[in-house]
């Protein structure tokens, strides 16, 4: 068993090049990883290999060759014997992929069709051997449920299952843990691994997650721009590898600005300003949310009772696994979502909307959701402004607006193009611009970075650390990433469940963590 | 680029197609009763049962039926958007008030009410654009809701409300921009539907009145001549269906390009 | 299942609430029109004029006249009709109602099962498809009073297939071209519907990784893209009856048939009001129990939506 890309190239209608000249091989039991940003290709590259090119992407160049058959010379329904048969591929959604109306039963039945005869009482074995062999406890359960039945962890293992079904030879793997939490990441992770030792899988594992890459493949290969930059069996060695490896924060973290592509020079970490005076003390927080409906209910956190103060010029941490309440925390702050019980005791008054606004301001985690895409990034702005700034002739808005486009790193140029035209990078510092633009004592960061490439990620930190230190605001800093709340933090608050189980100044807790809710994230991040 | 063309060519002909035949909608030429086309006396389709020029009543009968249409259409058109907003966006009471009154009358066969109003009522051009605006703007309000729903939970209406925007502004700057999309393409479904309803009307004796006639009223009256002159039948038809036609070609790309 | 169960009796409710609106709405509509029901016979002395408007209770107030409707209609009396004066709305009715029953029934199978084939063919991309699609777009594009008449142009006139009028019973080729004139709309809007909804579902990701799987066009269909992508046709067949509804005004009138459409026609030109009212339920009777039917045939289809 052979596959063997060469030259492949694939590119727009408008000839722009999303692959350029990739060669790869992949032979029996072998592991190779493709890894790189997000439009670096490693999506295009798996749907190449099968032909299943969305419309407007044409392969121009080079040939896919498995087990000495040229793919593109094969015929629609050839080529449709190969697709799950030989080689079956596993997307990266798995809340998406499944047909809402079918169970899954159903659907596994309609794979097994497409490529083999056997009864109905064959196919409801082969299907329960599957699903066990995925680790999935109750096989006949699963068959006769609905998708949107199913936890994620649960559904990522059914694609698994479903990949398997007819035997295939390679299994591309397409983002396979992104979804997951950092415990069902590493079950996925071992699954793939036993999958592969057991039945001489061939793996193809498509990642932004180098820690994942690291674990399973011994062969990886870094795309960007659709061209490969290196490969690798062990560690990087070209500068845009290193680059992307070191941009990533560390335990401890010693440097003061993280290196970036186009400022990779580390800087050493300075003393600590003082701090100002209390900004808000906040004592038995509760929020309780009412039953949910007949959607799979995402499991409703509450808050118990949290206590804690803020000081101004202060960046507090609050790290905690998914549904431990650091969202619901941070939109309780705010305002967003109503509070059952306790205290919030803020230094500023706030009689009417307006000066509330002015206490506190959010990021949020989004940045494709969190502008209006309607409007111009300079119309949106000065939107802002004219509610908490009347008095401003329209000249020198449009120079306030400027003035915050520039302290974001945004050109003047930026002012015109709508959200769709900026990257999530661009589109999360307009949203943080947009923030600040009313000054806020307090700015929450709720999952802000969450949605970046590792290289994106190191800027947007880097912006909030300088902006923190000019302009002298608290920031509470809402993440699942230890290692990046770590970077920005003064002190970290650990939550677990709704509750506050642990909180100190941020390197006694990462250094000497002592609930099991810190050492579980500190584990995820090593 | 076909249907640019063919729109462009429409619209300079409802324009300026006058301009092409000296004749006027109510002469009627009693030497020519059902005569065929007689391009010598400028009369390009022939005349009708009482004499008079067929181009020129089908041209301004077409202007009747796009004018008819568009008023229509937009009556539907804020209808639909006042109660999709207020419904999606206040939810709750009001959202269960709204819904449940745009079940019940989607539920009714309105049309039957609309011809009982049409005929006992008499046929003004207003009631006729209100009765038609009245009667369709229900599935559009249905999807002003959906989408109001979805946009309300967005991150950046969060955004502007934490701003510290009042209602009022919300609605106005964040919210209806992005509904601006879905509104035109509904216009273009909602366009041939008024046309159609109108022309409907006008079959049966309710539309517009003489002299004014509408292209639905001159395919009734072809329908029953259709024997002594098919051009009588035929040139109002080839006229709606280009009309339609053209309307819908663009619907159908712009419902294409849903958010 | 008791919330099923709880769930129908609010539809069943829900029903009863309109038809009972649209009862009201229309009562109050014809009696507040000026002119009534024997306007035509103004030849009449006035005594007997007074003695005609007293036999039919048109003298008493609205309210009341309104409230014996309803007291008469919960007995299923649906009144005397003016316009013939002989017959009871009721009787008129089931006259007409196996002929209007049969050309709409034969209408809602051909739009529907026509509309679904064209639509299944269309979305598959190919050459074929798309001549139909077009041929559907253009199709919308005329009414059925444009149908009619140019269909028994077409094939009663100058092809003498098929008869140009009359009825000669739910199975004779009398119903073919009346039919026909009344689906072929409904049928091109089904047809353009159903193309658009599975093109859709066939671009969503369950679509890709089934075809990633190696499952072929229809196997795709098999697996559930037509199960979800039949969801909003289904949704419409309300408003296809009412459309079906509405053009057999047309339709009858053209081909002479004796249905409730003519009737309804000349109960609207007589102020026939007890005939029109009694049509009038009966057509939203008739929506509200499609309706009712196909919301639970969504819920079999759509897990997602089970109380």
């Amino acid at each position: 068993m052979s596959l063997i890309i060469e030259g492949l190239s694939v590119a727009r209608a408008d000839g722009a090049q999303t692959l350029s000249a990739i060669d790869l091989e992949l032979g029996q039991g072998q592991s190779v990883a493709l890894i790189g940003e997000s439009g670096s290709g490693k999506t295009t590259l798996g749907l190449a290999i099968l032909r299943l090119l969305p419309m407007g992407l044409k392969q121009v160049g080079g040939r896919i060759t498995l087990n000495d058959v040229c793919l593109s010379s094969l015929s629609d329904d050839a080529m449709r014997a190969i697709r799950g048969r030989r080689v079956a591929m596993v997307f990266q959604d798995p809340q998406a992929s499944f047909m809402p109306v079918c169970r899954i039963g159903a659907q596994a039945q309609a794979i097994l069709r497409a490529h083999q005869r056997l009864s109905k009482a064959a196919m409801r074995e082969k299907i329960s051997a599957r699903f066990i062999e995925v680790g999935l406890p109750e096989p006949e359960q699963i068959m006769a449920a609905w998708p949107h039945e199913l936890s994620g962890g649960m559904r990522q293992r059914v694609l698994i299952a479903l990949a398997l079904l007819n035997d295939p030879e390679i299994l591309i793997a397409d983002e396979p843990t992104t979804a997951l939490d950092a415990v069902h990441k590493a079950e996925i992770l071992a699954l793939l691994k036993r999958l592969q030792a057991r039945r001489g899988l061939s793996l193809l594992l498509i990642s932004h997650d180098h820690a994942a890459v690291d674990a399973l493949c011994t062969q990886k290969i870094l795309l960007r721009a659709g061209q490969i930059v290196e490969r690798a069996s062990a560690d990087w060695q070209s500068g845009y590898a290193l680059a992307l490896a070191n941009a990533r924060p560390l335990l401890p973290e010693t440097r003061a600005r993280l290196p970036t592509l186009d400022d990779p020079a580390p800087v050493p970490k300075a003393a600590r300003q003082a701090l100002g005076e209390n900004v808000l003390r906040v004592r038995g927080l509760k929020v309780r949310f009412g039953a949910r409906g007949w959607f799979k209910p995402a499991p409703a956190p509450t808050l118990h009772g949290i206590d804690f103060e803020l000081n101004a010029g202060e960046v507090l941490g609050v790290v905690g696994a998914s549904g431990s309440g650091k969202t619901t925390l941070g939109r309780a702050l705010v305002g967003l979502q109503a509070i059952s019980g306790g205290e919030l005791h803020w230094q500023r008054a706030a009689p009417d909307r307006l000066s509330r606004a002015r206490r506190v301001q959010m990021v949020f985690q989004n940045p494709y959701a969190s502008l209006n895409p309607s409007l111009t990034v300079g119309f949106a702005l000065a939107q802002a402004l004219r509610l908490h700034a009347p008095a401003l002739t329209r000249p020198e808005r449009e120079a306030e607006v400027l003035r915050w486009l520039n302290a974001v790193g945004l050109k003047a140029e930026h002012r015109l193009r709508h959200p769709a035209a900026l990257s999530g990078g661009e589109r999360q510092r307009v949203a943080i611009a947009r923030a600040l633009c009313v000054q806020p004592a307090v700015l929450v960061c709720d999952e802000c970075t969450s949605a970046l490439d590792v290289s994106v990620q190191a800027q947007i930190l880097n912006l909030l650390k300088d902006l923190q230190a000019a302009l002298g605001m608290a920031l509470i800093f809402i993440s699942h990433d230890l290692a990046v709340t770590g970077f920005l933090s003064d002190r970290i608050m650990v939550l677990e469940r709704g509750a506050l189980v642990e909180s100190g100044p941020a390197a006694s807790v990462l250094q000497s963590p002592q609930s099991a809710a810190a050492k579980a994230l500190l584990a995820a991040v090593r | 680029m076909i249907r640019y063309a063919l729109l462009a060519l429409l619209l300079a002909w409802l324009l300026l197609g006058g301009l092409l035949s000296p004749h006027s909608i109510a002469e009627p030429h009693w030497t020519r009763l059902f005569a065929g086309a007689d391009f010598a006396h400028a009369h390009f389709l022939g005349n009708d049962a009482i004499g008079r020029d067929v181009y020129v009543r089908v041209l301004f009968a077409a202007r009747v039926s796009v004018l008819l249409g568009l008023s229509g259409a937009l009556v539907a058109l804020l209808i639909g958007l006042s109660v999709g907003i207020l419904a999606g966006w206040f939810g709750g009471f009001i959202d269960q008030l709204l819904m449940r009154g745009v079940d019940v009358l989607n539920a009714l066969p309105l049309v039957f009410l609309l011809l009982l109003l049409m005929a006992l009522f008499g046929r003004s051009l207003g009631l006729i654009v209100l009765a038609a605006g009245a009667v369709l703007w229900l599935d559009f309000a249905r999807i002003v809701r959906a989408q109001v729903l979805k946009l309300k939970t967005l991150p950046f209406i969060e955004a502007a409300r934490l701003l510290g925007a009042p209602t009022h502004r919300l609605l106005l700057v964040e919210l209806l921009p992005n509904l601006r999309r879905s509104a035109l393409a509904y216009l273009a479904v909602l366009l041939p539907k008024v046309i159609l309803l109108e022309s409907f009307l006008s079959f049966l004796g309710l539309g517009v009145q003489e002299p004014f006639a509408s292209l639905g009223g001159l395919i009734a009256d072809g329908a029953i001549d259709m024997e002594s002159q098919p051009l009588l039948l035929l040139a109002p038809v080839l006229v709606l269906g280009l009309l339609i036609l053209s309307v819908r070609s663009f619907s159908a790309r712009w419902a294409d390009q849903q958010p | 299942m008791p919330s099923l169960f709880v769930w129908l009796l609010k539809r069943c409710a829900f029903a009863l609430l309109a038809l009972f609106i649209l009862l009201t709405l229309t009562f109050f509509l014809l009696r507040l029109a000026p002119g009534g029901p024997f306007d035509a016979e103004r030849s009449l002395p006035p005594e007997q004029m007074a003695a005609l408007q007293q036999r039919f209770a048109l003298d008493q107030p609205l309210a009341q006249q309104y409230l014996s409707y309803l007291g008469d209609l919960a007995q299923g009396d649906l009144g005397p009709s003016f316009g013939y004066p002989d017959f009871a709305v009721s009787t008129l009715i089931m006259q007409a109602l196996p002929v209007s029953l049969s050309l709409g029934g034969w209408a809602f199978a051909l739009a529907f099962l026509g509309g679904l084939g064209i639509g299944i063919l269309a979305a598959r991309g190919r050459l074929l498809g798309r001549i139909l699609d077009q041929l559907a777009t253009l199709l919308l594009a005329v009414p059925n009073f444009v149908l009619a008449p140019l269909l028994v142009l077409l094939f009663a006139l100058t092809l003498r297939w098929l008869p140009a009028g009359g009825w000669d019973g739910p199975f004779s080729r009398s119903v073919i071209l009346p039919a026909l004139a009344l689906a072929l709309p409904v049928m091109a809007s089904i047809a353009v519907l159903m193309r658009a909804s599975l093109a859709e579902v066939l671009k969503s990701e369950p679509s890709q990784l089934q075809r990633a799987f190696g499952l072929s066009y229809f196997a795709e269909l098999r697996g559930g893209a037509l199960k979800l992508a039949v969801l909003p046709v289904v949704a419409y067949a309300g408003a296809a009856l009412a459309q079906l509804l509405t053009g057999s005004l047309v339709v009858e009138q053209v081909f002479g048939l004796p249905g409730l459409g003519r009737y309804f026609v000349l109960g609207a030109l007589n102020r026939d009001y007890t005939l029109l009212l009694g049509v009038v339920l009966l057509f939203g009777a008739l929506i509200l129990l499609l309706q009712l039917l196909t919301d639970v045939l969504l819920m079999w289809l759509d897990p997602r939506i089970r109380p």
